[in-house]
């Protein structure tokens, strides 16, 4: 089952190896026209930004930029649609931004895709997902574009409320009187608070016990979020009087621990399988090298053992035989390794016809006889080396050349007080 | 002729380089008690404007009472609360940047004294090239030591 997921994860990290300059930016494009899109069903009041054109305009250049561009775009157009609506509250909104901006998300900009994951999954109730994710991936500072996540989803029911009213600007009255209706409203939103503490507590609660050593970590800690989950929402559905719907609560938190796992267990296929194209020079070539990381998981690798008809010489051992005692051989990833004790679990099956099996261990005089005698003598053979084998030095530098420009120090012999030593190695030596 | 051990030193240098080593570059900019302090700089800016919008925010929810009761709000006793309340959030917020840009500090500099390490081996295998080309190479160069150790 294990080998099974090895090999998907393989196959999935090759094709993402090849296709990885495709595929990031369509799943960027589709991700972020997901998000344009959510916001133009939810608050779409100017008819010009909800048009294909301008969510498609927009997803395209979210797909070649970074996240944080995306999230950006989504506060701007959101800014834009509330703008046409109500001058007020859209001034609202931006204040409140610059709040959030300055209280919670600047202090981890690298997850601000959780902002807009959290409105837009809420929709599916999958928002469950984001902190079971970032538990897993992330660390707990995480919990602050998490809470703004949660702020902006409800903000944006009430703003979507509220900007349906029109108020003229010149009648304070009028100003005043929405401005406290939507301070209420905001107030009175016991479930947006909870939701952020529920939240916060299953990022740390991930993430603390997965950074235990003891096994199945991991699986433990996603666990422990599922019930955190569901145990903070219940206990606030009976403590604070929030409605939650229990059976959709429990199942979508194990639908997302179980995408939690499938993230964790993916994780590396996004971060590190890339294939990093670099370039270099030193003083004598430019180097344009494309570096492809091995991380593959080999195919599984069978080696069939004769037990019944033992010889000394197919011992798994003897592979690695030629390392010294302190040398452990290549690594191969993946491939077979014997290990002390393996020896234990070897089984030695009979042979069939009713013939006793030899054992492995077992020492018979005469084949211990036999095998001396027919052994070969040992055959020392050297090799000779003459000086053509050597070829001259490759890289050439001019010995009165200045290498400090290059960061480099000059390097010259040492000269040494034995003469002799010199005079032996000229070829005028028969001479003298 | 090209020396794979420089090859592969040097693309794990440009990997870097190109990558993390970004941000790395620019930490290295600063001593740790800088940048901490720059960043708390920042953080106390950013929490004193988010804090003023707030209280225009909690003011402007107030209007009406304030209106009513401009004459006989006890303005002094307004400012200290206010003034309490903003001391505990930028002492929390202080104490916490210091903490995490401290350690974000620190983690930086472990990875950039990797790659210093590297630097130095590549040096080294630079010394070598140039010891082979003179024919000073000592005689128990062993070819297949060197940067594993390092990498």
């Amino acid at each position: 089952m294990i080998m099974k997921l090895l090999e998907v994860r393989t196959f999935l990290m090759k094709i993402y190896q090849k296709g990885r300059f495709i595929i990031n930016p369509v799943v960027k494009f589709f991700l972020s026209m997901w998000v344009f899109n959510w916001i133009n069903s939810q608050i779409g009041f100017d008819a010009r930004f909800t048009s294909k054109t301008v969510v498609l305009l927009m997803s395209l250049i979210c797909s070649v930029t970074p996240g944080g561009v995306a999230v950006f775009f989504a506060m701007v157009l959101s800014l834009v649609h509330v703008f046409s609506a109500s001058i007020f509250i859209a001034a609202l909104l931006l204040l409140m931004y610059m709040v959030l901006y300055g209280l919670l998300m600047r202090f981890d900009p690298e997850h601000a895709i959780a902002v807009v994951a959290i409105p837009v999954l809420a929709k599916y109730n999958l928002h469950y997902c984001v902190p079971m994710v970032l538990g897993c991936t992330a660390t707990p500072v995480s919990a602050l574009p998490c809470a703004c996540g949660a702020i902006i989803y409800y903000m944006m029911g009430i703003v979507k409320a509220a900007s349906g009213r029109e108020v003229s600007l010149k009648d304070l009255d009028a100003v005043l009187e929405l401005y406290t209706e939507v301070v209420q409203a905001y107030l009175a939103n016991k479930q947006m608070i909870i939701t952020i503490g529920v939240f916060a507590l299953v990022i740390t609660t991930i993430y603390i016990i997965r950074k235990f050593s003891f096994d199945y970590a991991l699986l433990v800690s996603v666990g422990a979020g599922i019930l955190v989950n569901i145990l903070g929402f219940l206990v606030a559905d009976l403590h604070f009087d929030v409605p939650v719907k229990a059976g959709t609560l429990i199942f979508m938190s194990l639908v997302a621990g179980a995408v939690a796992l499938i993230s964790e267990y993916f994780k590396r296929v996004l971060d590190y399988t890339a294939i990093e194209r670099v370039q270099f020079e030193d003083d004598d070539y430019y180097y344009y090298v494309k570096a492809v990381p091995k991380v593959n998981i080999s195919a599984p690798h069978f080696k069939v053992k004769h037990m019944s008809d033992y010889n000394e010489d197919d011992g798994a051992d003897d592979d690695f035989d030629d390392y010294g005692p302190d040398d452990d051989g290549p690594d191969f990833k993946g491939a077979y390794r014997p290990d002390e004790e393996e020896d234990d679990d070897i089984k030695v099956a009979p042979v069939r016809g009713g013939k006793t099996a030899k054992s492995r261990f077992a020492f018979d005089r005469n084949d211990y006889i036999r095998g001396v005698a027919a052994e070969p003598e040992n055959e020392i053979t050297y090799e000779d080396f003459g000086d053509l084998d050597f070829e001259d030095p490759v890289v050439n530098i001019d010995d009165d050349e200045d290498l400090s420009s290059y960061g480099l120090k000059n390097i010259k012999p040492e000269e040494t007080d034995d003469e002799g030593y010199e005079v032996e190695m000229t070829l005028d030596d028969e001479n003298r | 002729m090209i020396n794979n051990r420089k090859v592969r030193l040097m693309t794990q240098l440009a990997i870097y380089e190109k990558g993390e080593g970004k941000k790395d570059f620019k930490l290295a900019k600063y001593y740790k008690t800088d940048y901490a302090r720059f960043n708390v700089l920042k953080t106390a800016l950013a929490v004193t404007v988010s804090y003023a919008i707030l209280c225009v925010f909690f003011a402007l929810y107030k209007l009406q009472y304030i209106l009513d009761n401009i004459l006989t709000i006890d303005y002094k006793q307004i400012g200290w609360t206010a003034l309490g309340i903003y001391l505990g959030l930028m002492s929390f917020y202080l104490i916490v940047t210091l903490l995490g840009y401290s350690i974000k500090y620190s983690l930086s500099r472990k990875k950039l004294s990797k790659y210093y390490r590297m630097l130095r081996k590549l040096k080294e295998l630079y010394n070598e090239e140039d010891a082979y080309a003179e024919g000073t190479l000592p005689d128990d160069y062993d070819e297949d030591e060197g940067e594993d150790a390092v990498l």
